[in-house]
């Protein structure tokens, strides 16, 4: 097995895509047939990490998927980044349903990653983060982000 | 405005709370204004540039804070202002967040607020244009905290909107020098985007789009293969790979065959080091060990190779800037013993670990009699890209000479430069500044406060850089006219590209007859129109050893061997660089090694007559002076064999 788990599931409506591990050298897209899907669902929580190889491999992989609308769900800071970094990593017809913003706690160290939705915490030109939000001893916790480049993408 | 403090409008008719706000803010250092009605409001931003937030009431006289806002953002599209909107009538959630939405604001304070909450709320915005307007300085300092965390790491780098290439050799430093493991993408200006990935400081992978090999000519240069066996390899029908098949054939070990490929790890790492602006993103990952992998102290080699060899002197001094007055002082990683102070760049400045321990700013050093210019600016760049040093507090200037020196270096700087080019020469300087302003006060802060005397030369120097930092700031905010002056320039520099690619055919002939002198002539030439052109270290260090008077041999020997360190990876594979290697070794008397580099030089490229006609000369002098050494009766003997 390769460093990144693709699972395809396909149903009458639209395929779903879920991935877990890293995106890099080693992996074989061709193996996964997105053309002839009208929708895609595309589940990332479980990616890890992207590099340049694999940056270049996802772009050429989305680019088969042909007009489908794609629809990014739960995607990681990882994700974000090369989204907001490199013209083409969204397709034309890709749309993020949602994302992992990090947050972060100064006094305690902790992190988490909170979850932003489309509708509710983000729109297409506007970011309006929880009020508040608490670490596991109700610490309040800061985005950890630079929201200026991290929400890039949304008014792109 | 003064980093961090930021120019703030209140649109409010309730005057206790306008008045009130306006106190809290203007207290905590922000310049404040205040309106009572949308005219007076839109009077203000069409009298003061650059105001940053905009607190709203909602409910105003003469229309809705909403429709103000709106109506301002289109009236005044150069204000790029941050709107906060205000109420204690229209509190439910549902117009909440439809007035936020409409109005794009960045909060809705529900009155009454705490004045905490509004200084929380401004600080938040100003606060990461504080840290960004000092991020590559931050970046540049890392190895001042010894225990620099992942997390810390990765919020520097994000932090800088656009690095350049030559800033890569610390990010690679620091990378590895912090034991980390991930994966740094670099996206180029052209939208490719290469890779660097990290295992435990190890670089494991290296990813860029050019993968031109050089195989052949390094095991060839490296002493591994012959020509024959490569020649061999490359026509192979079976189509394996050049490595395998050495090693198979057993004319290759596969230790050295690592080697070789760490060298090309190299030559590919030397490629992302270019003078272009590029931007990073480093994530941490789990990534596994390879082999070959380059550690740290192999780094420590190339980095002090890609500072010598890649990044322009002209760079550096832009760098530099930021830190010509900053006391140098020895970082976490310093130790006497550092291998780092055994290389070439840091000794060939003479007792330079010495100076580093008595508080030197930058400009002190470049005054040390005997220092090269160049030297001292690849030799600090090295010790600080390998944490061996850091810049610490701004010494300001002890006299007035002090400040003299610095202002006669920048003017030296920009005097003559167009506007376009001295706004570059501020963003180099401060890249990650969060704006032109940010940099000018930087920029300002550097050159000292006017000196007092106005008939002293200082006081005209500095009036000089003032007059024309400012008229190229105030020219870079006409987009069109930068634009214009950029091609321009651009024009001419292509123009002076190929005005020295040709010369550079007239310095090769030249060299091929011997015409050291007139090489050297065209060769000057070159440098000044196209100071980056392939070769030019190459091609003068042949002109410099071929004319070399005996008298000033030494001197010579030194300048060639300065010149060698700054031959980039690159062109150290083609048959050129053995043979100028072979002049240097024949000029400081080591004639056998420079024979076998002759000889290298034709293994790679058998048509080069220069170096048949040197292993000519060299085997004639051999002989001449066999004839006194040799026993008599070989002497004899080779005297009366039958000629062929």
């Amino acid at each position: 097995m390769g460093k990144l788990d693709v699972k395809l599931n396909k149903d009458a409506e639209k395929l779903t895509v879920e991935m877990n591990g890293t995106i890099d050298e080693d992996v074989d897209f061709a193996q996964f047939d997105l053309s002839g899907n009208s929708k895609i669902q595309v589940e990332l929580a479980g990616v890890k990490s992207i590099n340049s190889c694999g940056i270049r491999e996802w772009i050429k992989w989305m680019s088969t998927a042909g007009g489908a609308q794609i629809v990014f769900n739960k995607c990681p800071k990882v994700i974000v980044d090369q989204i907001n970094m490199v013209d083409g990593f969204l397709p034309a017809s890709g749309k993020v349903e949602s994302f992992y913003v990090p947050y972060y706690n100064d006094d305690s160290g902790s992190e988490k990653n909170v979850l932003f939705r489309y509708g509710a915490e983000f729109s297409e030109s506007s970011v309006t983060p929880p009020e508040n939000v608490k670490d596991e001893e109700g610490n309040e916790m800061e985005m950890d982000v630079i929201e200026s480049k991290y929400f890039k993408f949304i008014k792109k | 405005m003064e980093s961090g403090k930021s120019r703030i409008l209140i649109l409010e008719d309730d005057e206790t709370v306008g008045s009130a706000l306006k106190e809290i803010l203007g207290r905590a250092g922000h310049e404040v204004f205040l309106a009572g009605r949308p005219d007076d409001a839109n009077e203000i931003l069409s009298k003061n540039e650059g105001i940053e937030f905009v607190f709203s009431d909602c409910l105003l006289p003469q229309m809705t804070g909403l429709d103000w806002v709106k109506q301002a953002r289109a009236a005044f599209p150069s204000q790029k202002f941050q709107v906060i909107l205000m109420s204690g009538v229209y509190t439910d959630k549902q117009f909440v967040q439809e007035a936020t939405q409409g109005a794009q604001a960045i909060a809705f304070l529900k009155k009454p607020f705490e004045m905490e909450s509004v200084l929380k709320l401004v600080q938040k915005k100003t606060v990461p244009k504080k840290e960004e307007s000092s991020a590559r300085k931050v970046l540049y300092q890392m190895f001042a905290n010894p225990t620099v965390t992942n997390r810390q790491k990765r919020k520097t780098i994000e932090s800088i909107e656009e690095v350049s290439g030559f800033d890569l050799p610390f990010l690679y430093s620091l990378l590895a020098e912090t034991k980390s493991s991930g994966y740094l993408n670099i996206y180029n200006s052209d939208g490719s985007v290469s890779g660097i990935s990290f295992c435990n400081g190890n670089i494991v992978g290296v990813d860029v789009d050019d993968k031109t090999t050089f195989l052949g000519e390094m095991l060839i240069q490296s002493g591994y293969a012959i020509p024959k066996d490569v020649q061999t390899a490359l026509r192979d029908k079976n189509n394996r790979r050049i490595g395998s098949y050495l090693i198979q054939s057993n004319q290759l070990s596969p230790h050295a065959f690592d080697v070789i490929l760490m060298e090309q790890m190299n030559i590919r790492l030397v490629r992302t080091i270019v003078d272009q602006k590029i931007r990073v993103n480093f994530a941490t990952a789990e990534v596994e060990m390879s082999n070959p992998s380059i550690d740290s102290d192999t780094l420590s080699y190339y980095l002090h190779d890609w500072i010598a060899s890649k990044i322009s002197v002209s760079w550096l001094k832009s760098f530099y800037v930021m830190w010509s007055g900053n006391v140098i002082v020895k970082g976490p990683n310093y130790r006497d013993d550092h291998p780092a102070l055994q290389m070439s760049l840091v000794k060939s400045l003479e007792v330079l670990p010495v100076r580093l321990g008595n508080q030197m700013t930058l400009t002190q050093l470049l005054d040390v009699k005997g220092y090269s210019e160049v030297a001292v600016y690849k030799a600090i760049h090295f010790l600080l890209t390998k944490g061996l040093i850091v810049f610490a507090q701004r010494s300001s200037f002890a006299n007035p000479q002090e400040q003299l020196k610095v202002l006669k270096k920048i003017w030296a700087e920009l005097h003559g430069k167009k506007d376009f080019e001295i706004v570059g020469y501020l963003e180099s300087g401060a890249m990650g500044a969060n704006s032109m302003e940010d940099a000018h006060g930087e920029f300002m802060s550097l050159i000292g406060s006017q000196p007092q005397d106005i008939h002293s030369e200082g006081y005209t120097l500095w009036c000089n850089i003032k007059k024309a930092v400012e008229t190229a700031i105030s020219v870079s905010k006409d987009s069109t006219k930068i634009e214009s002056l950029r091609q321009e320039s651009q024009r001419s520099e292509a123009e002076g590209r190929l005005k020295a690619a040709t010369m550079m055919e007239d310095v090769k002939k030249a060299l091929q007859y011997n015409q050291f002198a007139k090489a050297l002539e065209f060769l000057a030439e070159v440098s000044k129109l196209n100071p980056e052109i392939q070769q030019l270290h190459l091609y003068s260090s042949w002109a410099k050893l071929g004319a070399i008077d005996p008298a000033a041999k030494m001197a010579v020997i030194k300048e060639v061997e300065l010149e060698l360190v700054q031959v980039p990876p690159e062109e150290r594979y083609d048959a050129l660089f053995p043979f100028v290697q072979g002049m240097l070794l024949r000029a400081k008397g080591d004639v056998l090694t420079a024979r076998k580099s002759f000889e290298k030089c034709i293994a790679l490229d058998p048509s080069f007559i220069p170096a048949r006609r040197e292993i000519s000369v060299l085997m004639a002098q051999n002989k001449k002076q066999d004839v006194f050494n040799m026993d008599l009766k070989d002497m004899v003997t080779g005297l009366f064999r039958r000629r062929s």
